[in-house]
């Protein structure tokens, strides 16, 4: 395989900068990098496989698709597929909507001790709550199934751990219509407490996340429904009234409905939050409250709000019908759109970027709402491949085109697992997914809760991460991988203990390590630093402590956490 | 004197007349009317035993049960300058906490600490230190450094973060890890050398600029002890260390109420009187702190830091059926030590409604004629105390000058 790639890097006469050879277009009428004139330089293939890799998989290329994209630059739409296809993806677009549902929290108003669990089970328990809803959303976008069955389908996704400690009971793959398990571990699932068909909209998981306490009357589950499904924040909306008339609780509970500056908010938010009282708990940190679905509590919300639930303006025949009013509603449509092209493109889409929304928005439809399609929409926009920009670009074009990318602590964490098998956990907890005691928004991730938005620069913080995780992933690589013999390797697979920088696999073992972790071949002056570098080191410290610094420069080097 | 402070490869904050913050948020949503803001005989229904005091011509309730409420105005007083009636315009905890830190509700803001950190025209090893609570640094994430609650970044820095873990693993010699570094730092530069226009050599400078600071914050974490920050107090001496030393010019730390039960009492306003309580003892210590500290003037630290206290909201002025109180828009905000006209009350509630008066800006006073409150006042008079220029950041609001000393 080595020297495939090499014969072939030669002939594609690929160098390692990520330039390419053709101007891209610029937004002339809405948007950074839309359409009309060049504003941007397209990324090289090697780049851009390694850009769609990383956003669609969360780890870097694998040596067989750099060598097929070096073959045939045009193989790349064919690896795009099988991508889509992998259970990566699954898993990518998990973590992506993580970013912006926020489900994963380091704590829910129930814990690992509500349930008699062992402590020791924490931080599974607080990552299976937060996945569940996410999961589910990439299960149905992956499955090649419409959108909206997102907000329809009468069953979920469980691990061991959900099946066990909430009414859940598993189903079949043929009976939920998917073709492969959602993920290693999870499988398809229906409550058994009587809660409606309605996909992500009737898991526990999302309304954990956004609970409502008594006096909220489940407002805010409705406002986070708007938010996240429709891209309609009612919290977002400045309010300015005349409070002398809301001092006590009749008058307040009046003016959503009388107020001029609450009604326009209350006169949706209500009748929507009178849909969720199935959820309503009447103790909000009760196990047993929050863990069941409750048929008998659906008609509160009539009591509680003086009104029917109603789905902006459509009366509801129960929550039962909530989930098909969404699928019918088209802001959702618009808005996963916005979701998933902002995942894809690192930044937030905004009103300036209607036109463009609009024709992702028609591939999408075009696709028979596939988010398949939507995705392969943005994949090929010009702004996604953009890798530098003309001098033609605009202002804006230098703050929203995201010519580079940093990794996110998700991607991070599974590329070097992927590259070295090294996971960094501590008692359990995964130190790159949680913030009690771990990493997560050091690296630039969120919390979910104080930070909510993820970082696109790097910090001292996020380097300081960087360095230790290198350090950490490349000493296991030495001291795990390669203690085994070579054929059962999985890194270092051509060299030895004894080699040195003058046996000839040295070098060949160099170059795969460039193709694997930065995915394009090694320049020499790269080399001759990491020959160096390895020298000096076995010298002092023994040849595996020089394969550990080579591999911790690789790590920390931007060409592989940047892309 | 540290060893790495005489080698200068860095400025000191302070030195060069920029002012610098302690933040110190209470998340949840206080009750001011328990204790800075005094309206008994009002519409506003409080805890029982609650009694008027005043120490240094600044008014506040309390009881016999909360000693430090009493210790703190009497001992900090006249340097402290409350603002009443800021109105936040929601009473959502996310859309409350985003306003009164950036002054907008729109997502992408910057909140005030790391913009005036970020405005520090010196190199600084940790513009902005981020300790807890909320954040909010679209554009300034590169100047902002997360210790953690739990002192995390002391945990990478000495490597424990690593070695504690499930997988067994040693951390490099010495000499191989600085091998590493100084290749990397030459791989960083290069690479932000070529990086080009836009995001891509953004990016990149960020990355070589946060790679320069690793090996002077390998150095502090091995003097300094940051991971000692439990409560608040603690996460403040953490800061006001950092701030002694001129490393860093504005830090966020979260006080999330007494023993942790939140300032979001919708169920048991007597935790308030607990969390005042406590938020006061800390104030107090806080203070003490910087007292004992010398400033980059030869003065004490106090006179060269603000400490400012927020909260996101304030509460409904009745006692609801479940023995708390709701969600108010209306609140209050203390600032206090360094540029702080101390003795100052800012503005007031209706005794009637408990929403707040306008004000005349510059003396304080109520004014029908004058300003309706919002957190961009807020924001304004944080970047004045701080020496930058609020009218660059927020023309449309000035500082309220009733709080600046002079």
């Amino acid at each position: 395989m080595l020297a495939l790639i090499a014969t072939l890097l030669a002939l594609h006469g690929c160098g390692p900068a990520p330039v390419g050879d053709s101007g891209t277009a610029r937004a002339t009428d809405s948007g950074p990098g839309a359409v009309a004139d060049p504003v941007t330089i397209p990324l090289d293939d090697l780049a851009l496989l390694r850009r769609r890799s990383l956003d669609l998989t969360g780890l870097p290329p694998e040596p067989d698709q750099v060598a097929a994209v070096l073959e045939d630059p045009d193989a790349i739409e064919a690896i795009i597929e099988d991508m889509l296809r992998s259970p990566r993806w699954r898993l990518r677009f998990a973590d992506m909507m993580a970013e912006q549902f926020l489900t994963r929290v380091d704590s829910f108003n129930a814990t690992v001790e509500s349930y008699g669990l062992d402590p020791s089970q924490e931080y599974r328990f607080e990552s299976s709550v937060g996945t569940e809803p996410l999961l589910l959303m990439a299960t149905i976008a992956s499955a090649d199934r419409p959108w909206t069955d997102v907000v329809t389908v009468d069953w979920t996704v469980a691990d061991d751990m959900l099946l066990e400690i909430w009414p859940l009971q598993e189903i079949s793959l043929e009976e939920a219509g998917l073709s492969d398990a959602p993920a290693e571990g999870w499988r398809p699932a229906r409550y058994t407490d009587g809660r409606p068909a309605g996909g992500l909209i009737m898991t526990n998981g999302l309304w954990w996340r956004y609970w409502s306490a008594p006096a909220n009357y489940n407002r805010g589950r409705a406002a986070a429904l708007a938010r996240l499904l429709l891209c309609e924040d009612f919290l977002l909306r400045p309010i300015s009234f005349d409070a002398s008339s809301l001092l006590d609780t009749d008058s307040l509970l009046d003016a959503t409905s009388s107020e001029p500056a609450c009604v326009g908010c209350h006169n949706s938010l209500d009748p929507l939050a009178a849909a969720f009282y199935g959820f309503w708990w009447f103790d909000i940190y009760a196990e047993p409250e929050m863990t069941r679905y409750h048929p008998e509590r659906e008609w509160l919300g009539a009591y509680y709000l003086g009104t029917s639930p109603e789905y902006f303006g459509t009366p509801l025949n129960g929550p039962v019908e909530l989930g098909p009013a969404v699928a019918d509603d088209p802001r959702f449509l618009r808005c996963t759109t916005r979701r998933v092209a902002g995942g894809l493109l690192h930044r937030e889409i905004t009103d300036a970027d209607q036109s463009q929304v609009s024709a992702w928005l028609d591939a999408f439809r075009d696709a028979d709402l596939r988010v398949g399609g939507l995705v392969r929409a943005v994949l090929a926009s010009e702004e996604y491949r953009a890798g530098a920009l003309l001098d033609t670009a605009s202002e804006d074009d230098e703050v929203a085109i995201q010519t580079l990318r940093m990794m996110s602590p998700d991607q991070l964490a599974d590329s070097v697992e992927a590259l070295t098998g090294f996971r960094w956990t501590e008692d359990g907890f995964d130190q790159l997914g949680n913030d009690d005691l771990g990493y997560r928004i050091l690296a630039g991730g969120v919390d979910g809760v104080a930070v909510t938005r993820p970082q696109r620069d790097p910090s001292v913080s996020q380097q300081v991460v960087l360095r230790l995780l290198a350090q950490g992933a490349a000493d296991f690589v030495v001291t795990s991988d390669l203690a085994l013999p070579a054929e059962e390797r999985r890194l270092l697979t051509g060299v030895d203990g004894d080699t040195t920088s003058a046996d000839p696999a040295f070098v060949d073992q160099l170059e795969t390590l460039h193709l694997r972790f930065h995915g394009r071949p090694a320049t020499d002056d790269a080399l001759a630093e990491e020959t160096a570098l390895f020298d000096a080191v076995a010298a002092a410290d023994g040849t595996a402590a020089a394969w550990a610094a080579v591999i911790a420069l690789l790590i920390r080097d931007p060409a592989f956490w940047t892309y | 004197m540290p060893g790495w402070l005489l080698s200068g490869r860095r400025a000191r904050a302070g030195t060069s007349g920029e002012g610098r913050l302690l933040f110190v948020f209470c998340t949840g949503g206080w009750d001011p009317t328990e204790c800075i803001a005094p309206m008994l005989g009002t519409v506003v229904e409080n805890n029982p035993g609650l009694v008027e005091a005043s120490a240094h011509g600044i008014p506040f309730v309390t009881t016999e049960e909360r000693p430090a409420v009493r210790e703190f105005f009497e001992s900090c007083g006249d340097r402290l300058a409350i603002v009443h009636g800021v109105e936040a315009r929601s009473v959502a905890h996310d859309v409350c906490l985003r306003l009164m830190l950036t002054g907008s509700t729109l997502p992408g803001g910057n909140d005030w600490p790391s913009t005036v950190a970020a405005s520090s025209s010196q190199d600084l090893l940790l513009p902005m230190v981020h300790i807890s609570g909320p954040s909010y640094a679209a554009d300034h994430s590169g100047s902002v450094v997360r210790v953690g609650a739990s002192g995390q970044l002391s945990r990478l820095l000495d490597g424990s973060g690593m070695t504690d873990g499930d997988l067994a693993v040693d951390l490099p010699s010495a000499e191989a890890a600085s091998r590493v570094d100084a290749l990397v730092s030459g791989r960083l530069q290069a690479a932000a050398a070529g990086g080009g226009r836009g995001r891509a050599g953004q990016l990149l400078d960020l990355a070589a600029a946060a790679d320069g600071r690793i090996a002077d914050l390998i150095e502090l974490g091995g003097e300094l002890d940051l991971s000692g920050g439990q409560d608040f107090v603690g996460q403040a001496a953490i800061a006001a260390e950092l701030m002694e030393r001129g490393l860093c010019r504005t830090a966020m730390v979260e006080f999330e109420g007494w023993q942790g039960l939140s300032w979001d009492t919708h169920s048991d306003l007597p935790l308030q009187g607990h969390h005042f309580n406590t938020l006061m003892e800390g104030l107090s210590s806080i203070m003490a702190d910087l007292d004992a500290r010398r400033g980059s003037r030869g003065g004490p630290l106090s006179d060269e830091v603000t400490v400012v206290v927020l909260s996101e909201m304030g509460r409904y002025p009745r006692i609801n059926s479940r023995g708390g109180k709701d969600h108010w828009t209306f609140t209050s905000a203390m600032f206090l030590g360094a540029g702080v006209a101390g003795g100052t009350v800012v503005g007031g509630y209706d005794p009637e409604a408990f929403t707040g008066f306008r004000v005349d800006l510059t003396t304080g006073a109520l004014d029908d004629g004058g300003v309706a409150l919002v957190p961009s006042h807020l924001g304004a008079t944080i970047y004045a105390l701080a020496g930058e220029d609020p009218a660059a950041a927020l023309p449309d609001h000035p500082p309220i000058a009733a709080v600046i000393d002079g």
